[in-house]
């Protein structure tokens, strides 16, 4: 039998044909995970295989064969994550435990999928559909490229290494499609200045051997007028070309550049938990600059410069074909040298850069935290620190120094040789009366052997500059390639958000190694204010991260009014939730564009309103500039309390139908709680609402509490039965009501 | 909220101090020595009057000043002309950056004046979807032009550099 089963790598054809060979005639291997470990924990390859009833290992190195587990047996499959590996287990009907395979992470989803394939094979789903599953999953997995064999740089990802030429070429292509006329115009006007280039020696030469011997006083007039021509078209010319390049340079980098940041708005949290914000900003502002250069720039010089390069020559040869030779003697010395020396100076360079990074890093390190240091008299550490970064780089850049100097030096040092030789051969052959050598043909040739090391030179590095370009390419298509946030629902605006909200068996995990939510079952009704406690890393805000929609691969459901909320469109949903952060975002702008937030769509009585509601427009009417003040100026930044205050406002104007507070009273003192908490309440009737709080006191208006603790819901319901129940949550309301006695009586005593 | 939102039917406003207004209402209320302010002094200077008593909280509010009578009306413009000082600058002689702060040398409305700015970008703020720019000095004084794109072309010169 010949079926082929998946498998998440790739295979060589004896280890097939020994997998094959443990099949049965009439059940055949549907699917493989080969994980990169033994059961004794020792590297090695070793496969779970399984066919539609039995599941086992099978050891690809040594051969072994595990017990073969019929899937009627099988009680439970348990995958217990582990540290750096994970073992799966399988306990069987008659209740006895079996250890069955080892993985690391890298199959870890894989292993979990086992877990579904085999509860939906024996709630009798049909092995086809439980393959399908699989089959989904693996897409996922897969790490390698199909094609190239080459690992990618995330799994499911295709492969940079096979698309790389047409795909990113046509991709870029299609940006500079618009500039095509510009392109193809300024092409032709290099070509134009490059004939021109050429022209002047020849002149000279008709100078020195003719007119000046001869003493053409009117000829050298001619002969001038047309140099001086030549140079006024030439230049004006490239002075033209130049605008122009830049003006259509200037056009594509702008198209990127939005395209990337527009991008970027709609790339899910997943991507921006990966990947830096910082290098995000460094694809968008720099990478785009980099392409630029490549599209523009050395596209257009590939074409100038191979032709400068052939004009020389075939003018050389036509002038004489002895004298070329001699010429272009150090022109392959230069070239390799050149390129030698690239190679070599690149990693100097990326030293250099490295060092210099690492001082700024003290620096933003230590510049803003200078109330530390002086507080624990560190400033010698500091200093010595940061003398040592300086001392770091200044060591590298002093070396590299040496290298950096000699090449020039060298390579110039060649091509005065070069034309030394000419005029050594070339002199020799004149003065024998050679009668096709001349005193003018030597000085043009020597002209001609100069220009030609630049179309060498630039051929011998146009590969690092296509190489920074095909760098910057991939990490700009990264983002544009990039999946953006699921929106199944577009369009669907019929969910009333301000309905009951239920969480069903729902689980997550960020990264695959520990689940962050176990089996929440949670029911919210309309009107609800629910206070969601717990200690820090317990999952309360991953919580609120779901329902936000900002992560949407979770196990379960999350529903709204009976609705699925990944099948509500996402705009909408969103716009319907009013979230106030811990630390609220303030823009640099003024007060009133911050709590409008960018949205033209409501006028100013509103706004004053909604500052009204949120406690912000009494302190704003104190601003010199009122509303019009600028945020993060001088004078005007407000404080911890008042920007949380605009933070409010901003959520109400939106009239949101749900309310989201996380830890929104957690950094200011009590007074100013107290006006936060005001404006909350303001708020919250008639909404739902979602509290995270760690102080207790936020929650006074609560009709629900849920203690979420390690991933669990551990305890929910109203502040009464839990007090009843004495469980977590009254334990956390006595440890907070007795460091708040502490704290009063503290105070009793200094008065 | 206990503010009172003022309109000609409700009350009016009368100066009695440099920038301090009594505010009668109709039903013989009398708050004294009101401190009108705008609330927004760039954007919509007409609109959006708050009225603050001795401890700065809102007491009064008027929304429009359209919907005053004529008296209140130039009794809060009174008391502006006091309270507000922003010069409008009318020709920009000199306007170069030297040792980290930047130099104006200005004509202004109210005559010619020199300052510094310490950053174009904080200092220097042009109002979005207008061509309004406002400018501060490092003594926290306000100068305006009102339309940038109607001064002269030395002028023009001088601002984009750090526009």
């Amino acid at each position: 039998m010949d079926t082929t089963f998946l498998v998440n790598q790739k295979l060589s054809e004896a280890q097939l044909q020994a997998i094959r060979s443990l099949e049965n005639e009439n059940e055949p291997v549907l699917f493989a995970i080969v994980g990169d470990i033994s059961h004794k924990a020792k590297y090695g390859k070793v496969a779970l295989l399984a066919t539609c009833s039995h599941l086992f290992t099978y050891d690809l190195e040594s051969g072994e064969v595990s017990r073969r587990f019929a899937l009627e047996e099988i009680e439970e499959i348990l995958t217990k994550r582990m540290y750096g590996n994970g073992m799966m287990r399988v306990r069987l009907t008659d209740g006895s435990v079996h250890d069955l395979f080892r993985f690391t992470f890298a199959v870890a989803a894989l292993c979990d999928a086992v877990r579904y394939y085999v509860t939906q094979i024996r709630e009798g789903d049909g092995v086809e559909n439980a393959v399908k599953m699989m089959e989904s999953v693996y897409d996922k997995m897969l790490s390698v490229c199909p094609r190239c064999g080459r690992t990618l740089s995330a799994p499911g990802v295709p492969c940079i290494h096979c698309m790389k030429k047409g795909r990113l070429l046509k991709k870029l292509g299609g940006y500079l499609k618009p500039e095509v006329a510009v392109l193809i115009l300024s092409v032709l006007m290099s070509v134009i200045t490059t004939s021109l280039a050429l022209t002047p020696p020849l002149l000279t030469k008709t100078l020195v051997d003719e007119v000046i011997p001869a003493k053409d006083a009117n000829f050298l007039f001619y002969i001038v007028l047309a140099l001086v021509g030549i140079y006024f078209v030439r230049y004006g010319l490239s002075g033209v070309r130049g605008y122009i390049m830049r003006a259509a340079g200037n056009r594509v980098v702008a198209r990127i550049r939005r395209d990337v940041y527009e991008k970027a708005q709609h790339l899910p949290m997943r991507f921006y938990d990966k990947t830096s914000t910082g290098a995000v900003i460094n694809r968008i502002s720099s990478d785009t600059t980099t392409i630029q250069a490549f599209m523009l720039r050395i596209t257009q010089e590939v074409v100038v410069q191979f032709f400068k390069m052939i004009g020389i020559v075939i003018v050389m040869l036509i002038l004489n074909p002895k004298l070329t030779l001699f010429s272009l003697v150090p022109v392959p010395i230069v070239a390799i040298g050149s390129r030698i020396f690239r190679k070599k100076i690149a990693p100097f360079y990326r030293r250099i850069w490295r060092r210099s990074a690492a001082v700024t890093s003290v620096l933003t390190d230590t510049i803003p935290g200078i109330r530390v240091i002086k507080s624990f008299t560190n400033e010698k550490n500091a200093t010595d620190r940061f003398g040592a970064c300086v001392e770091e780089w200044r060591v590298t850049d002093t070396k590299a120094g040496k290298i950096l100097n000699a090449y020039p030096a060298l390579v110039n040092c060649l091509i005065a040789l070069g034309s030394v030789i000419i005029w050594a051969m070339g002199g020799t052959l004149v003065m024998n009366g050679s009668s096709d050598i001349s005193v003018g043909l030597l000085v043009s040739f020597i002209s001609y052997a100069t220009m030609f090391y630049e179309p060498v030179n630039f051929f011998a590095n146009l590969s690092d500059s296509m190489q920074s370009a095909m760098a910057s390419t991939e990490r700009i298509m990264d983002i544009l390639d990039a999946e953006p946030e699921h929106d199944f629902g577009k369009g669907n605006k019929n969910a009333n958000i301000g309905g009951r909200i239920e969480f069903k068996n729902v689980n997550f995990s960020f990264d695959r190694t520990k689940k962050v939510l176990k089996d929440i079952n949670l029911v919210i009704e309309p009107g609800d204010v629910v206070g969601i406690v717990g200690t820090t890393g317990s999952g309360k805000s991953t919580l609120i991260n779901l329902l936000l929609r900002y992560y949407d691969h979770y196990e379960g459901q999350i529903t709204v009014d009976g609705v699925d909320i990944r099948d509500i469109d996402m705009e909408y949903y969103r716009s319907n939730i009013g979230y106030v952060q811990q630390e609220p975002m303030m823009f640099h702008d003024t007060i009133y564009n911050n709590i409008c937030y960018g949205n033209g769509e409501f006028s100013v009585d509103e706004v004053i309103n909604a500052a009204d509601i949120a406690n912000a427009h009494e302190f704003i009417v104190r601003q010199p500039d009122g509303y019009d003040s600028v945020l993060g100026e001088r004078g005007t930044d407000l404080s911890g309390g008042e920007r949380q205050r605009v933070s409010i406002a901003r959520a109400m104007l939106r009239n949101p139908k749900m309310l989201v507070f996380d830890e929104a009273t957690a950094a200011v003192d009590s007074e100013t709680e107290r006006l936060i908490q005001d404006a909350i309440e303001n708020m919250i009737t008639g909404r739902t609402t979602l509290m995270i709080a760690h102080r207790l006191s936020t929650l006074a208006k609560a009709n629900k509490i849920v203690v979420v603790d390690n991933g669990h819901i551990l305890e929910c319901g109203t502040p009464q039965e839990l007090m009843e129940q004495k469980g977590k949550y009254y334990k956390l309301v006595q440890i907070q009501s007795m460091s708040d006695q502490i704290a009063e009586s503290r105070r009793a005593e200094r008065l | 909220m206990g503010r009172i939102y003022i309109d000609k039917y409700v009350g009016t406003l009368e100066r009695t101090d440099l920038y301090f207004v009594k505010l009668t209402l109709k039903d013989g209320t009398v708050h004294e020595n009101l401190e009108p302010r705008r609330l927004f002094p760039f954007t919509n200077p007409n609109m959006y009057i708050t009225l603050l008593d001795k401890d700065e909280r809102e007491l009064g509010f008027v929304r429009d000043l359209k919907e005053l009578d004529d008296a209140s009306v130039k009794a809060l413009e009174d008391c502006f002309a006091e309270y507000y000082l922003i010069p409008r600058i009318t020709r920009i002689l000199l306007c170069e950056e030297k040792f980290g702060s930047i130099k104006w040398e200005v004509e202004t409305d109210r005559g010619s004046i020199a300052f510094r700015i310490r950053s174009r970008h904080s200092d220097i703020k042009k109002l979005y979807g207008t061509n309004r720019i406002i400018v501060r000095d490092t003594n926290d004084n306000r100068y305006e032009i009102p339309d940038y794109t109607k001064l002269d072309a030395h002028s023009l010169h001088m601002l984009f550099s750090y526009l």
